[in-house]
């Protein structure tokens, strides 16, 4: 039966996803306890949690570094999924009992628009798989009641395989064909991608008695911050053009986790908004730089529709 | 002496139910008969270095007393699910922590429910503990170089050698590590690259001569050109715990590709 009404991506978000901030939050999902920290980027994922109270979108799709595929784009497409997620670094810090919903039909749907044009893309259709925390982490902290179902997408190894040029000029495809099904589906979707910006961390804990000890936590260096500033200014001022312009070189001077592509996945999903983003909030979590940033598309227009 | 048997094996999950008719079938079959041999040699424990189990703050070693559960590859999901039951030598997973640490090694003991075992560890386990004697398995500092591996791996194995139980220490790493970016079918599966396959060829013929210094000159050119799993240092790890000693020769029981990458079994003489 063909769907006639169309869907709608409604906004998109930068969802940073270290675990340090679940754990501060001291959610009853996950084991470790902490007297809190990270404050400030914990303050920017509330206003993402009452905009979606407000949107009530049916689906959220999060593009994750840490499930990363060597063959393909691969969509999650079990229609539950439940389990304890620890974190293969910080496993003191992040023991979450997850349990999710997925929107198989629209997994689907992405994942065959994907290989229509071009790239190789299967659904991930077992059920004893276990959720990364990247994607576990991003989506707790816009949404932690869970109940909107989503969809996770797994990053292609092509950025460290291939160059960044050729690996963003997939992200761009997947962008598209996860804009094309969404259109199809009929659906009010959200966009996360679950990225740091700057990504050169310390080495140690800094504190590793008291992981939360925000007074050993500052950036990385000064030109991981200036870089990180750059790009969250052309954001701001909804240059996108030259926020992708920019792209390689920060990539490659910060180590920029949107290597593993969640940015450019949703920028070209949401046909590179010169809508200006809101940054919500900035900060640092073991020297890396973490940002959460809102593009409404809700606010000029009504969604990117056909 | 109780570094009883060595050797390098690959870990991806092709060869856990493998497709009849692809090469996966020879090299599964040959890390079981290789389990035999470690039976036959009386090996009580075995430890596990894997190129998959990575750690980014200093080195991680596995101190969670029974490892079990149903592991799914992230990226190979759709082979299928894995069972996997171990149990760890506490005993000695504390003592190489405690001499790592001594000697100056960032070292952490892990003991988490649900902390995510490796797929490389839970091949090679599956198929070659067969008998399930205890393990143990330390992680792949990332930030090390090649040397500092091996330096590492010199005060581990200066460690097991105070302690008379029979030990196997098993590397799990690809050789050539360029994959083919598609689906492919397995039976027609082989080396992505000619010049990948000359490489592995030639560290391989070398490790059977027992030139492994020259394994470790050409370590660094040889990751380069072939995307070698984090710079072949798990030979770097083998070679520092006295696996893989200067001049005694190696046996390779396999050469096969996985998914294009190079996969082979090389028994190393303790
Ligand atoms: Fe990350």
């Amino acid at each position: 039966m063909p769907n006639l009404k169309h869907g709608q991506i409604l906004g998109g978000w930068l969802a940073p996803h270290p675990p340090h901030l679940v754990y501060a939050e001291n959610p009853t999902q996950n084991e470790p306890r902490s007297r809190g920290g990270w404050e400030v980027l914990r303050w920017g994922y509330d206003h993402c949690r009452t905009k979606l109270k407000e949107q009530r979108p049916d689906v959220i799709l999060v593009h994750t570094p840490h499930w990363q595929t060597t063959v393909g784009h691969d969509v999650l497409a079990v229609p539950k999924l439940s389990g304890l997620s620890v974190d293969p670094i910080f496993p003191h810090l992040f023991r979450y009992r997850f349990d999710l919903q997925v929107d198989v039909e629209l997994a689907l749907g992405i994942s065959a628009e994907a290989r229509k044009l071009g790239l190789t893309s299967k659904p991930m259709t077992n059920p004893d798989f276990r959720v990364d925390y990247g994607t576990i982490t991003s989506l707790h902290m816009m949404n932690p009641n869970w109940d909107i179902p989503i969809i996770a997408l797994s990053s292609n190894n092509s950025p460290y395989f291939h160059d960044t040029k050729v690996a963003q000029d997939e992200m761009i495809k997947l962008g598209i064909a996860t804009k094309n099904a969404v259109i199809q589906s009929g659906k009010r979707v959200v966009l996360a991608a679950s990225n740091s910006l700057s990504h050169l961390h310390f080495s140690a804990e800094p504190n590793p008695e008291l992981p939360e000890d925000m007074s050993r936590e500052h950036v990385f260096s000064q030109s991981q911050y200036e870089w990180d500033v750059r790009v969250l200014n052309l954001m701001r001022s909804g240059d996108v053009h030259g926020l992708m312009s920019i792209m390689p070189q920060f990539i490659d001077e910060a180590c920029a986790e949107v290597k593993a592509g969640g940015l450019t996945w949703m920028l070209s999903a949401m046909d590179f908004p010169k809508t200006p983003a809101q940054v919500h909030a900035y900060g640092n979590v073991i020297g890396t730089g973490n940002a959460v940033v809102e593009w409404d598309l809700t606010s000029h227009k009504k969604g990117i529709t056909p | 002496m109780s570094l009883k048997f060595t050797a390098l094996v690959p870990g991806l999950p092709h060869l856990l139910h493998p497709i009849p008719g692809s090469p996966h079938v020879h090299l599964s079959a040959t890390m079981q008969k290789l389990g035999d041999v470690i039976r036959d040699q009386g090996v009580q424990r075995i430890l596990y270095y894997s190129s998959q189990w990575l750690s980014v703050l200093g080195t991680m070693v596995q101190a969670k007393e029974r490892l079990s559960g149903t592991h799914v590859d992230p990226s190979w999901h759709h082979l299928g699910s894995f069972d996997y039951d171990m149990t760890v030598d506490l005993s000695l997973s504390r003592q190489i922590a405690q001499c790592a640490t001594v000697a100056g090694y960032s070292t952490q003991l892990i003991d988490y429910e649900g902390f995510p075992v490796d797929t490389g560890t839970i091949v090679a386990n599956s198929l070659i503990n067969r008998d399930n004697v205890k393990v143990s398995m330390i992680s792949s500092w990332l930030y090390a170089n090649y040397n500092q591996i091996k330096d590492f791996a010199t005060v581990i194995g200066a460690e097991i050698a105070k302690d008379p139980t029979p030990t196997a220490v098993i590397g799990i790493s690809s050789l050539s590590g360029n994959y083919f970016p598609t689906d492919i079918d397995p039976r027609e599966d082989r080396i992505s690259a000619s010049a990948d396959d000359e490489w592995n060829r030639r560290i391989i013929a070398l490790c059977e001569q027992g030139v492994l210094s020259e394994v470790d000159r050409l370590a660094g050119d040889y990751s380069k050109q072939c995307r070698v799993d984090i710079d072949f240092k798990v030979m770097a790890f083998l070679r520092g715990i006295g696996a893989a000693e200067g001049h005694k020769r190696s046996i390779c029981h396999g050469y096969q590709p996985i998914h294009g990458t190079g996969a082979a079994i090389l028994e190393f003489r303790p």
